[in-house]
Parts: C-alpha cells; structure tokens; sequence
C-alpha cells in the first residue's frame, strides 16, 4: 500500500455550494458550503444540507426523501461517488461547486437514491471487483461484520477502520496475483466501458496508456485527458499501482475521459 | 504505522528524516528523506534546530522563529469553537436580537460574560482551516426545531427549556464551527504573539505522559530565558502559549547564562548547559507543577566543563570540552536527576552533538566530518556500548547540523540494516522501486496542489458572506493583484501570514490564507511607508476607525514594493485633492526612524456628525513620503522648511512643493552619508579563552549596531544608498568587560567579555525638491514661527549659531549668514516665540535672549539662567511655548522651568511613558515621541505637590503613529 497516495486520495475534498431551490420560496435562501470527500457519496450530506435549509426557513417543508439535485439542468445520479461525478460532469474551472437541491418535481426515471440502496450497490462494487481480480476469493471470506465496517467506515470518514479491512482485498504478492483489474471508463453522456485488463502486458506492468487501448480502442491520445480523482493521470502510471492506490471506496477505478475541444 | 523517525539537520538547514522501523515493509521508505521548510514567499528557511515527538515536529530557523511539522496521523485534528446568539422578547416587537444593555451581548459565551461574535473567532496558526461555515447545534433534548432554547431571563443561573412558555422572555442558540489542522507532513510557522518569543534552542521530552497527545516542549529564547509550551495535547499540536521558568540564579545576583537545554523521551525532567559548561537539572516537575521548582547542579567528571549532552532512559552522556564522550546511568523523578554510579565511563571521543532515545541508543555527529554516527551495542548489560558506526547517507549531503533520536524506537542490537549497511538492497516490490517515478511525483503534486485550491476556494466561500461591512462584489476589477506576506495589527500576530493584497478603484483587500479578509475603502488611506524587516515591507495605516488601522504587507521584490507605494499614494492623493483644505491651518513633516521625511497635510478639512468642516487629526490626515534622507527638520511661517542631514548638509524645502500634486517632479540633487557602525562580541568560556557565539546573550547580540539592535555584515541597504567603502573596516582593537552588559575598559585578565567596532560608510542620492543651502557642518535646525520676520537658526556642528535671514515664502532659503556669537558652543536651542529664544551650552549653561522687537532678536547678548535643582548635563532636548521651557532628560523623564517673579522656577512632570523627543507646535501645544507612538497635550496640566519640589502631571492623548523618530507641527 503506497500510504501517502492512499491518505491523499481519501482526504481529497471538492467545495460544494447547495442551493434550495423552491418555487415556494419568496427569497432566496443562503447557500449550503461544504467540503465533500470525492470518494463519500451525496446521501451521507444530503441529510445535513436540509436539515440547515429547514432551520433557516421553518415555513418550508421539506420530504427528505423526495429531494433531489441537479446540476446544469441535469439530475444527479447519486449512487456514483462525489468525485466522479464531479470529475465527469464539471463543465468548466470555476469553484465551489454549485449543485441545486429541488424539493419537487422529480423527473422520471430518476429513483430515490436512500442510504440504504447506495450501501447495497456499494457492496455489489466492491464484490464484483473482487471477482476481477480473485473470482472473489477474498470477499467469500469476508465475514459480514467486515462488509458492515467497510460502509460505516467510509460514512463516518475512518481512514484506519476502512483500509484495516480493504488492505486485504488489495493484497497482491508474486505468490498472489491479480487475475483482472477493475477499471471502468467514463464519458460524458455515454455510459461507461469496462473491459479485462490484466496487470502485466507481454512481461511488463500494464501502462495506463495500454489499458485505455483495452477499454476504448478509438481514443486519440492527442485530443484527451484521462482524469481520476481531479487530476490527470499520467499515461506510463501502472494499472496495477492504480487499482491499489486509486481505486475509489468501492474498489474500482473510475476514470473519466474528457476530449478537448 | 508510525514507528518513530530519526530526526536530522543537514548541513544546510533542511531537516531530514529516516523510518527506524527495524525491517521497513515493502511498501515503506527505508531512505533519509528531505523535508525543507519554506517561507510565507516560499523562500527556502535555514533550520539550525529541531525536536521531534511521536506526532509533531518542532524547528527554529536563525531568526529564531519556530515552525511545526505534524507527522502523519491516523486521526483528524479538529477543533470545535461555540458561540451563543442571545434574543429577548419585547411586547409588539417580538423576538429580537437587540438585547437590553443590562443584558448579554447579542453573541456571547454560555454565561454571558464574554462578547464572542463570529468575526472574533479567527485560526489559530496557518495550519489551520475551517471545515464549515457557522451551523447552529441541532439537539432535540435541548433546543427547539430551530435550535433555541427559552428561559425566562438572562441571569445568573437560567433554567433553560426546549419550548416556548409564556414566561419565555429571552431565548438563545448556539452556534458551532469546526477547524481542521490540514498541516500534515509539511511545515509551518507557530504563530507569535511577542516579539521576545524568538528561540535559540529547543527540546521535547516526556512522551509517555499519560494524558493523549501531551508533551513538554522547552525553548531558550535568544534573551536566555526559558520557556515551555502550554496546552499541547493531540488537537493542538502547536499549543496554546508559552510559559517562562525561572532562570538559574548565579553568585552576581542575576542569571546564568544558558547556551542549551535537552530533555528525556522517557521523563518529566529539563537539563539546562550554562554557557561556561555547567549542567543543571530542574527539581519538583510534577504533572501538576510542569515548570518544577528549583534547579540542581549535576556533578560532571573531573568537574570539567562540558559542551554538550543527551538523556536516555537510564543513561547520561556527555562531551567533554576536549571531545570525549563520558556516560553514566542515572534515575530520573520529580526530585531531579541522579547519578546512579559514583564515575562517569568514558565511551570514545571525537563527538559530539548527541541525542539519546528512550530506549537509550544514543548518536552523535563527528567532529571534524560531521558525519552522523551511531552508538552500537548499547544494551542493558552494556550501557556504554561498543563503538561509533557512520551511517550511511545514499544521497546528498551527509554532513550534519543536529540529530534527534527522540522518537526512535527500536532496542540494542536491532538497528535497521539500513542506515548502517552500505549495501543493504531493498526487495523488489519496494516502494522505493516506484517512489521517485515520474508519473508518481507528478500524481502525488497534482493532488497537493487540487486540495489547496479546493480548500483555498472554500475558505473564501465561508468566509465572504460574513463580511457585512461591504457588500461583496465578485465581479471587482482588481488594478493591482500580488502574493504578500501580511501582518494585520488587530490580530495579535507578530510573524507573517501568507496572502492576498488587491486594490480595486474603491478599496483594498488582504486576504490571508488563514481565512482572515480585510478590506478597507480607500478613503480610509492615510500613510503608506517602507519598513526594514527580512524582506522588503511597507506600513499601511489607515483612519483610526477601530484598532485595525495597521497593517504590514511584505513583498518579495523591491521593485514590487517601489509599484504598491507609488500606486497607493497615487489613491491617498486623489482622495485627499476632493476635500477642501484649509490654507491657514496646521500643518507638519515628520522623519521615519529610518531618515525618510514625510509631509502631514492637517489642513484637510473633514465633515464632523454635524456636517461642520473640521482640520483633520494628525494621524488621520493623509500623509505622504517626501523624498529624502534627514535627521532633522523644523517647518516655520510662511512654509518655510529647512531640514538637515546626517552628514552635517542643510537643505531648505522648494516653497511651490505641494505633497498632493504628484505632476510637478522636483530634480534638485540631495545627498547625505552616513558611517554604519557595528560591534562584535565575544565571551570567555574557560579553557578555551574568547569565543564568538550565536544570536544573543543575556540582552547583548553577538553582532549589533551602537543601539545595541541586531545587524551584521550582510545587512542590506535601503533603496537610494550605496556602501562607498568597499568594505567593513575594523575601527579598534579589542576592549575588554568584565560582562557583556556590564563595565567596559577593565584589564584583559579580569575580563570575561570582549568587544570591537567596525565600520563601513554608504552614502545617499535622491532627486526631491529640496534646495542645498551652503553652511558649515549643522547638527540642527530652527525655524521661527514669527511672520514678521522669518529667521532660520541653526547650530553647527562645532556649536556656532548661525541665523538665516530673508527666508519668505518665495525663497525659503533665505539670503545671508549671521553669526551669533557666543561665549560657550551651543549644543541645544529653542525658539520659544518671535522674541525668546533658550539655548543650553556644551558646558552645560542655560542661555536666555529677549527683547522687546522680534526683529532685533538675533542682535542682542545671551543671558545666562540659573535653574537650581536640575542637572543641565542629563538634558537632551529643550522646547518651550510663550511661558514655560521644557527639557527632556535623558532617561526619557521630562521637566518645565517657568518664569516667574523670584526667579525661575523647576517643576518635575511625572510621566509614567519614557520619551524619546518633545516639540510644540505654533500654538504652543505640547507634542512628544514615545517609544512607539506619538502623544499630544490634551487639556490643562494638573498639579501634584505644591512644595518642593513641585510636581505636575501632562494629560497626554495617545495618537497611534509609529516608526517616527521626529516630528515638527506648524
């Protein structure tokens, strides 16, 4: 485990501004700022954020349940982490943030997100990369206080209490290799690709570069970046350092391509 | 994870580091790593010590500042800081948070005794972030849906309840904000609150103090007082603030001298080195008394001095002044140290600066290579081990300043392979295969940088819409935008913050990373003027609305600081032609402390509450730099201002200058020189004989100039000066003291201190608008406030008075010469009104002329006055309106001698501020310079003791002004 790329991943937060918006609101009501992790998920703040807007106007009531954010117009799939819908959604350089929270009108097809069904497809995540890389050895074995801690160590930010149980499944030795890496690719307005990728390509740690070729065949290097929590990554960096270091909570990489205008 | 670091300075000044786990882990670093510290401009700091505990760090640079390094932890360092929001009920009205004055602040603490609004709260230190704008605490047991909670009134004890009743006539609710130490694993620097908190050394000890996260950490300040820090604990790592221990009473009645300190990993305990090799331990450190109680001598081997030691768990080592090494056991408790075994052992030589772990390995650096060494073989069995090993340094420098092994961790016989095996190779999926890959330096750095801004961005966010004084315009078009360092006085914070400094067309911004925004209109403008400070810094002050009406602004070029200076004088001048000027009125120059005139224009007039047009006070008034260099200047009739340099040249001012026309550009030529002086110390130390030492001893610096303020040869020049010696040149041979403070000019034998003077000379050039006036050599200037007949009088340097006679307003620099004869040279005058003038004799006599005619003033004899009870040699300036004189002493105490039928007559002026200069202005108002700030006459003088002697008190009004050295007020 590379400690100092981990705990700088984990820390990694984007400034977020909430604002309520609310056809029943006479004035404009002051912004929710906060710092969010990238690898959280809205449904450990969203409780926060409303229940600031009801205390700042009790005339408003607001169904947690129906509420729903929206960026740009679009709504906001909230099962993904924070930091990848940010790093694919983010439209231009400007900061904080601004994400507007609706209390109605829910658009179709858009499903009520509780913190209930993000913990289920986050387990479901961290199973399936599992079954990349060991056919879910590891996971099997787990016992389900394990999973449990996983998700309520991430919910309640506990660096040391979430990687004591994700160090195992990011063990990987001479003896105990990797089998398939899970890395997924993102693009805006497309859904993502997956593909399997293998750690070494020909005798030598698979590139970043060679994954991509794996994943989207048609990528010219020249017109794209490849961005993964906030940054850009360097093309020669090894996948395999990447699913042990970069991986999001849910242990998969989630890069976001992003094509130059 | 963490499992210690031995802790190192390099030669040049980067603290470095090595994990002492005994078999690093394959993902681990088993390499020394670098870990410099850098300045609010990012310049690289010199460190010359550090002292490292489990989870912080501590450095000093030369300047005696101290950083803080928080090594990576497991848990977040967080801070929460609370304020209550106080309401009451009124009939009509309802709830409002206009509380009655008998009543708590509209924000306070839970009690009410402190007023605590939002603004009050601030970071504590550069490390620090807030983690979320003010929230109000949410409890369904206590408060309502909103988050008050209801009492009846606001008294002593309230009983608070959840809901409203009908006897709810005051409410409150608290609010919450957390901050967050984001410092982890890089520096910063402690935040300082007084400027004697500069440290030549410090030490941490006593890890396994009970309480989480707790510490001692002692430091020697370069005043050689000692200090420790107080309320360190794990959610603050830096502490609170320092507290001094007493000093070691020496046989002279005052203090030893200490040149170090160190302590135990292990223990409660502090040792201190007097400067001529003596240890001391301090007795009676208990959890509840930290500071101890006294101190004890610790018998040394052979009772010879030592120059340097290091405290393990059960054992001392110490070096000797001829470099060998001698150890003993000892036991460590609240009653101090003590030697276990009668002898110390000697354990090899050449060594020097050690550091023991609490496990009692000990290191030393070699003299001579400086190379860092290891102590092989300490065990229990064998406490003085088996030999010196070198450790092995892969990369760079090797040569080493310090060694801290506090935090190591590992016991006899297990040092990592490693540090002391050159070949040692690490397994293949070490982290260091990949640590310095490009791709990886490259991710580690961007993602560093994406969390400042992130952080950077929201700090901004929070802390913009609690500004309320102006509406916060994001679309402000900044005309000059740079990265300052910034010292805002409000504060309380002495060293500088890293920040913003913008100007728009309307106002000014300083935005501190910390989270602090200033933000003034220009109006509010008054002066702008360089400071000497490390870097290139100017003063801004600003209207005297509240007490934040000064801040200093460090640039990292000059030339960035000539452009701000030009630009916002430019701003204070536009504002200033807008309002009306009073031609008749006051007006006054005044000299920087560093020779830079400036022009005070108090004719601006101003509208008061009842929109009636008022002068302006003296420090609102807008003021700007004249160009120049004097020591002296007087301002008379008819704009009449003459002026004299440190070299003796006397200059008239243009009479068409106007401060706040910037058009017209003045060419005369001005010159000035001066002689820098500076005085080298040494001290004695036995058996080794003088020797030179760092910073400060006792209140004397090694290097300083005949102030006795720190200098040395490198200092910098002032814009406009150039050295035209090309080098210092040595002034005297050495002179002997029997201290540094003390008697000098004793026998070499008797002496323990040594000093000497060396001198180098620079001169000045600058284009302004002041007229050379040929004259001998003057030491001061006075110019008469009579409008009949302007008469400028100046003394020489030899003590002739010469007048200037024609000075107008067309030609301030008057016509001829005339030669005031006198019996005795001159060495003080004042011109107490068209027909008086005093002056005191370099014999000391105090000298009276007056006549009837103002005209004939310069024609007639000196009478001599006697003035009994006054010792006329300790006066250093006189003054005096139409009836009194006043002196000033030279301790800075001030007497008046009036007229009156018996003779004149003495009166004492009890003054609790020492002052530095004194001056009236045409009016006859008194004036004075203190250490720091101006004062001025406010009211009638009260008298104390109607016998003699006779005692009267000056009612003095404070004006914050500072940095000023003189001042004249017409």
């Amino acid at each position: 485990m590379d400690y100092e790329v981990s705990r700088k991943v984990w820390d990694a937060k984007v400034p977020v501004e909430i604002t309520l918006e609310s056809e029943e609101l006479a004035d404009p009501v002051r912004p929710y700022y906060t710092m969010l992790s990238r690898c959280s998920y809205f449904t450990f703040v969203l409780p926060k954020a409303v229940q600031m807007f009801s205390t700042n106007c009790p005339n408003l009531s607001i169904d947690l349940d129906n509420v729903w954010l929206e960026y740009n117009r679009m709504p906001l799939k909230t099962y993904f982490p924070i930091g990848v819908l940010f790093d694919l959604l983010k439209e231009d350089e400007s900061l904080p943030w601004r994400i507007s929270l609706r209390t109605k009108n829910k658009p179709e097809g858009l499903s009520t997100v509780n913190r209930d069904m993000t913990q289920t497809m986050f387990m479901q995540a961290v199973k399936e990369a599992d079954y990349l890389k060991r056919k879910g050895d590891m996971i099997n074995c787990m016992k389900s206080d394990d999973h449990k801690q996983l998700w309520s160590a991430l919910s309640q930010n506990q660096f040391d209490a979430f990687w004591s149980i994700n160090r195992k499944l990011m063990e990987c030795s001479d003896s105990r290799p990797f089998l398939l890496l899970p890395i997924r690719l993102y693009e805006r307005g497309k859904s993502f690709k997956q593909a399997p990728i293998q750690p070494t390509t020909s005798g030598h740690p698979t590139t970043l570069e060679e994954a991509i070729k794996i994943l989207d065949s048609d990528i010219d290097y020249n017109d794209a970046k490849f961005i993964c929590h906030g940054i850009q990554i360097p093309l020669d960096t090894p996948v395999l350092w990447m699913t042990r270091n970069f991986a999001y909570p849910d242990n998969f990489v989630h890069m976001c391509l992003e094509r130059k205008r | 994870m963490n499992h210690g670091y031995l802790w190192a300075v390099t030669k040049a000044g980067t603290p470095q580091r090595i994990n002492s786990k005994e078999k690093p882990e394959a993902n681990e670093i088993y390499d020394w790593e670098d870990f410099p510290v850098h300045g609010v401009g990012g310049e690289p700091v010199h460190i010359i010590k550090l002292a490292s505990t489990p989870e912080v760090v501590f450095a000093i640079d030369r300047g005696g500042h101290v950083y803080v390094f928080s090594t990576q932890t497991h848990l977040a360092i967080r801070q929460t800081v609370t304020t209550y929001s106080n309401q009451r009920w009124y009939p009509v009205i309802g709830w409002c948070s206009h509380t009655l004055p008998t009543d708590r602040p509209t924000f306070s603490n839970h009690d009410g005794t402190q007023r605590l609004t939002f603004e009050s709260f601030s970071l504590r230190s550069d490390g620090w972030r807030w983690e979320e704008p003010w929230l109000v605490a949410q409890d369904s047991r206590r408060f309502d849906k909103e988050g008050w909670e209801y009492g009846l009134n606001f008294g002593r004890s309230i009983d608070w309840t959840s809901s409203q009743k009908s006897t709810s006539f005051v409410r409150r609710r608290l609010f919450k904000r957390t901050m967050r130490f984001v410092a982890i694993e890089h520096w910063i620097q402690m935040a300082m609150t007084n400027s004697e908190h500069k440290f030549l050394d410090l030490c941490a000890g006593n890890f396994a103090s009970g309480s989480e996260g707790a510490f001692d950490l002692f430091a020697l300040s370069e005043f050689g007082r000692i200090y420790r820090r107080e309320g360190v604990c794990r959610n603050n790592p830096e502490g609170s603030k320092w507290g001094q221990i007493e000093g070691i009473s020496s046989n002279d009645g005052g203090f030893e001298d200490i040149s170090a300190l160190g302590t135990s990993a292990a223990h409660r305990c502090l040792l201190v080195l007097t400067w001529d090799g003596r240890l001391y331990a301090r007795w009676g450190m208990t959890p509840e008394r930290p500071h101890g109680r006294g101190w004890m001598p610790i018998n040394l081997p052979g009772s010879q001095p030592i120059t340097g030691f290091a405290l393990g768990y059960t054992s001392l080592w110490i070096v000797s002044v001829e470099a060998k090494i001698f150890t003993s056991n000892v036991s460590v408790d609240h009653k101090g140290i003590h030697l276990t075994q009668t002898n110390f052992r000697e354990a090899g030589e050449a060594m020097c600066r050690m550091s023991c772990s609490r496990n009692d390995q000990v290191f030393a650096i070699a003299n001579g290579t400086e190379v860092l060494h290891v102590r092989t073989g300490v065990c229990p069995e064998e406490p003085y081990g088996k030999i010196w090993t070198p450790m092995v340094h892969r990369n760079g420098e090797n040569r080493m300043l310090q060694v801290d092994a506090s935090t190591v961790s590992f016991t006899h016989r297990r040092i990592p392979k490693a540090w002391i095996d050159e070949n040692f190779a690490p397994s293949t999926l070490d982290l260091s295969q990949i640590r310095d890959a490009q791709w990886r330096v490259k991710i580690i750095s961007e993602l560093r940088e994406m969390n400042d801004r992130c952080w950077g961005v929201f700090q901004e966010s929070i802390d913009g819409p609690e500004i309320e004084n102006f509406a916060r315009t994001d679309d402000q078009k900044w005309r000059l935008e740079t990265r300052v360092a910034a010292i805002i006085a409000n504060t309380g914070l002495l060293n500088w913050s890293e920040g913003v400094f913008q100007l728009s067309d309307t106002e000014i911004h300083v935005t501190l990373k910390r989270g602090t925004v200033y933000r003034r209109p220009l109006e509010d403008l008054c002066a702008i003027y360089p400071i000497s400070s490390s870097k290139p810094a100017i003063c801004v002050s600003m209207r005297p609305l509240s007490s934040s009406s000064l801040i200093r602004i460090g640039f990292s070029t000059d030339d960035e600081r000539v452009q701000w200076i030009h630009e916002l004088e430019k701003e204070i001048r536009r504002c200033a032609v807008l309002l009306p000027r009073d031609r008749r009125s006051q007006w006054a120059f005044s000299i920087l402390d560093d020779g830079t005139p400036r022009c005070h224009v108090i004719s601006q007039m101003r509208a008061d509450k009842n929109n009636t047009q008022i002068p302006v006070s003296l420090d609102s008034a807008p003021t700007l730099l004249v160009p120049g260099h004097f020591i002296d200047i007087s301002a008379g009739s008819e704009r009449v201002v003459w002026a004299i340099t440190s070299a003796g040249h006397v200059y008239a001012l243009e009479s068409r200058y106007d401060p706040l026309d910037e058009e017209v550009e003045y060419t005369y030529k001005q010159y000035d020189a001066q002689i820098e002086t500076l005085i080298e110390h040494q001290k004695y130390a036995f058996f080794r004989g003088f020797l030179p030492f760092d910073g400060c001893s006792g209140n004397v610096y090694a290097w300083c100039d005949l102030f006795g303020k720190q200098k040395d040869k490198t200092m910098r020049l002032p814009r406009g000066w150039t050295w035209s010696d090309l080098e210092w040149k040595l002034k005297s041979d050495w002179e002997f003291g029997v201290r540094l403070d003390g008697e000098w000019g004793v026998a070499e034998k008797k002496a323990s201190a040594r000093r000497r003077v060396w001198q180098r000379e620079r001169v000045f050039e600058t284009s302004g608008p002041w007229i050379r006036v040929d004259c001998p050599p003057a030491e001061s200037v006075h110019v008469s406030r009579n409008n009949d007949m302007i008469l400028t009088w100046v003394i020489t340097k030899s003590g002739d008075v010469l007048v200037r006679l024609g000075c107008c307003r067309a030609g301030p620099q008057g016509q001829d010469w005339f030669h005031v004869s006198s019996e005795w040279p001159i060495r003080l005058l004042c011109i107490s009104s068209g027909n008086r003038v005093w002056a005191l004799t370099k014999c000391n006599r105090l000298l009276v002329r007056e006549c009837a005619n103002a005209v004939d003033i310069y024609k007639i004899d000196w009478r001599e006055v006697i003035v009994e009870e006054v010792t006329l040699s300790e006066i250093i300036e006189i003054t005096a309106c139409s009836r009194v004189l006043w002196m000033l002493r030279n301790d800075g105490r001030m007497l008046g001698v009036l007229a009156e039928k018996s003779g004149y007559l003495l009166y004492r002026i009890r003054n609790e501020i020492p002052l530095r200069r004194i001056t009236v202005d045409r009016d006859g108002n008194l004036w004075a310079i203190g250490q720091q700030e101006i004062y001025r006459k406010n009211g009638t003088i009260r008298e104390i003791r109607r016998s003699r002697p006779l005692e009267y008190e000056i009612p003095w009004e404070k004006i914050e002004m500072n940095d000023i050295s003189m001042i004249t007020i017409f």
